[in-house]
């Protein structure tokens, strides 16, 4: 929030100085206007008296009555704003004043008083009223006013008696002194009051604006930042208050239509984003589920190379029962049989009766690695897989004379479908006698191994392991199909159809597991499948 | 007792081997049995066996291999070979390693009985002829 608050700030202390600067120029403006009319009217005023008092000592002068005028003038120098009233010769020297110890002497004619008649040459002789006034300070710091009127030579002057020439202009001065602490109160408590006034209305006009600029502008921005901030937090359906027609306004409103915008293809995305997971779950299950038919039929594939072994293996024992049935029941339309006969006879019915039990396991077995189920994980013992994988291989390796020898240690456990298991081996089991026809030695090495330093895919280090090798001497693999073994379709045999190997690989890869193959031609290959112990992966 | 002497039966398969051999006997015929191919040129070394009944797929050494050793140690023996899976490959294979004849299990015994039979009196005949002849030489 502090961008907010420095807006704020930064506005506030905007109009706040400008106000500031304009209302105190206002105010000093009017301040000093105020005091120029104050001292206008007061020296109007002084003038006016000055007036009344050269009039008033007028016929007493006239009439050489000294001391009359001296009267008049004492007495109105003792009015409260009266300072002082003096008056002196053309050339300065004092003939009155009421403060009795000037009398007598002179005043200097280069002191402010003179100056404005005598800074020429010449004494003018008549003055504007301004030059006459003259504002000092006493030693108590007061400011005072102080007004000459010359008095002028007139007829009944010289012409009445006595001491003036009718060649003279100017005879006297008459020079009051009034205080102006009166006027000076006053001015200092206009300035007061003006400022008073001003620091007022600029406080207020800067409250009316700190509320205005609350309301109008940091209210709808700070919850504008709050919109975009939730919006950024993906509360797509928060909406902006708007509160006003302005600018903020519309722009809250184009920020919500922005929003919903957003919250809209936000949908469409999700929507699309959920069609696709369908699609892409709804093609995972089709492919799991091809790839499940194609398990199957691969399964009956190899059941199919297997025909010639599986026909010889039932056909021997149906071979013997068909032969023992036909011959007890040859002997029994010869006569009466001898207890030897019977004896005989019985002995054959109980081989007849092992034989057709010996083809019900073996259909069993087919029936059972045939039959198509859906794949159910649970833990399985490698060793049990390799028992039933080789009772549907053994015969074939019986008369492929194949000489197998068993390397079988207990394992671990493992996770899997012992039907899937059991096709994949059954698978190697197939190519190896196919690798073999001309006989060899086939080894079955069932085992544990802490795989992880041959694992190149295992990031999790070394994990208990079962595997089972199955190790021929077959013809081998040649080098530049060793990389293409596993690609379905890919077959070197006549009656191939190349899914053996593809289909070991998606079992495995579908249990965790790896098939590894190592093969020299001519002296054959080892396919090592390996499987993670149940619970190696979560430990 | 028909035939001059005893009929090989070779076969792995035991119930096969018995089987067989109780019926030829039963026919009459002297049986002995052999359960490989080694057995059995052991026991041809021995002795003549006129007829042998010999399983082609066996561990070990195969029918074929069997036949064809019998005939060069007894040229005059009768050969029928026995599969219990049949192609027609193996079959001419047989005929032309010089097998007489060829039975696909499981087969009727009677016909294995009249096969027998059939050779028997080829061969009566054949041991037959020279000595009916001596007297139109002389």
């Amino acid at each position: 929030m502090r961008w907010t608050v420095s807006l704020e700030t930064k506005i506030l202390a905007t109009v706040c100085g400008v106000a500031m600067v304009f209302i105190g120029l206002f105010a000093w403006l009017t301040i000093r206007s105020e005091r120029a009319a104050r001292v206008d009217l007061i020296i109007r005023g002084a003038s006016q008296f000055s007036d009344t008092v050269k009039r008033s000592i007028h016929s007493a002068m006239l009439k050489n009555r000294w001391q009359d005028a001296f009267e008049i003038m004492d007495a109105i120098g003792k009015q409260e704003e009266v300072d002082r009233v003096r008056v002196f010769t053309k050339e300065g020297a004092i003939l009155f004043s009421t403060d009795r110890s000037e009398i007598g002497r002179a005043v200097d004619k280069r002191a402010e008083s003179c100056y404005a008649c005598h800074a020429a040459e010449r004494p003018l002789e008549r003055l504007k009223l301004p030059d006459r006034a003259r504002i000092f300070r006493d030693q108590g710091g007061h400011r005072l006013l102080g007004m000459i009127t010359p008095l002028y030579n007139e007829a009944g002057c010289s012409e009445g008696c006595h001491v003036h020439g009718p060649t003279k202009q100017v005879l006297g001065v008459l020079d009051i002194t009034l205080s102006l602490v009166k006027v000076d109160e006053e001015i200092a408590a206009i300035t007061r009051r003006t400022s008073v006034f001003a620091g007022v209305i600029i406080l207020a006009l800067a409250l009316l604006l700190t509320v205005l600029v609350r309301r109008g502008v940091l209210r709808p921005v700070r919850e504008l930042v709050e919109g975009t901030r939730r919006v950024a937090l993906g509360e797509l359906n928060y909406r902006i208050p708007v509160r006003s027609a302005d600018e903020v306004g519309e722009l809250a409103a184009s920020f919500n239509r922005m929003t919903e915008a957003l919250g809209k293809a936000q949908g469409d995305l999700t929507d699309l984003v959920g069609t696709l997971e369908q699609r892409v779950e709804e093609r995972t299950r089709e492919l799991r589920e091809a790839q499940d038919q194609l398990i199957q039929t691969e399964k009956l594939a190899s059941l199919g190379r297997l025909s010639a072994s599986i026909a010889h293996e039932i056909n021997n024992p149906l071979s013997g029962i068909l032969t023992y049935a036909k011959l007890i029941s040859r002997k029994l339309r010869a006569g009466q049989p001898s207890p030897d006969e019977v004896l005989t006879v019985l002995q054959q019915l109980a081989l007849v009766e092992r034989e057709t039990q010996r083809c019900t396991i073996i259909v069993r077995n087919l029936l059972d690695f045939a039959r198509q189920r859906p794949p159910s994980f649970q833990e399985v013992d490698l060793l049990a897989v390799l028992d039933e994988a080789l009772s549907l291989v053994t015969h074939r390796m019986e008369i492929q004379n194949l000489e197998v020898v068993r390397e079988l240690a207990p394992v671990p456990p493992v996770r899997a479908d012992f039907g899937q298991l059991r096709q994949a081996v059954v698978n190697i089991l197939i190519n190896a006698c196919d690798a073999m026809a001309k006989g060899g030695k086939l080894r079955l090495i069932v085992g544990q191994v802490d795989a992880g330093a041959s694992a190149e895919n295992e990031p999790s280090g070394p994990v208990r392991c079962a595997e089972i090798s199955i190790v021929d001497q077959g013809e081998g693999i040649p080098a530049e199909h060793l990389s293409r073994i596993f690609d379905p379709f890919f077959s070197t045999k006549e009656k191939g159809t190349g899914l053996g190997l593809s289909v070991v690989y998606g079992i495995l890869e579908k249990h965790g597991g790896k098939i590894l193959v190592d093969s020299r031609v001519g002296e054959g290959t080892t396919v090592t499948l390996r499987l993670p112990a149940a619970g190696a992966r979560d430990a | 007792m028909k035939g001059t002497g005893p009929i090989l039966v070779v076969d792995d398969e035991e119930v096969v081997r018995d089987s067989l051999a109780s019926w030829l006997k039963e026919d009459g015929y002297q049986v002995e049995t052999a359960p490989d191919g080694p057995t059995a040129l052991a026991k041809l070394g021995q002795q003549a066996y006129p007829i042998m009944l010999v399983d082609l797929k066996m561990p070990g050494m195969d029918g074929l291999h069997v036949l064809t050793d019998a005939r060069k140690m007894q040229p005059d023996a009768a050969v029928i070979l026995m599969t219990a899976y049949a192609t027609v490959d193996t079959a001419v294979q047989a005929m032309k390693q010089g097998a007489h004849d060829y039975l696909v299990k499981p087969f009727e015994p009677e016909e294995l009985s009249r096969m027998v039979e059939k050779l028997t009196k080829e061969q009566t005949l054949r041991r037959e002829n020279p000595l009916l002849r001596k007297p139109l030489d002389r």
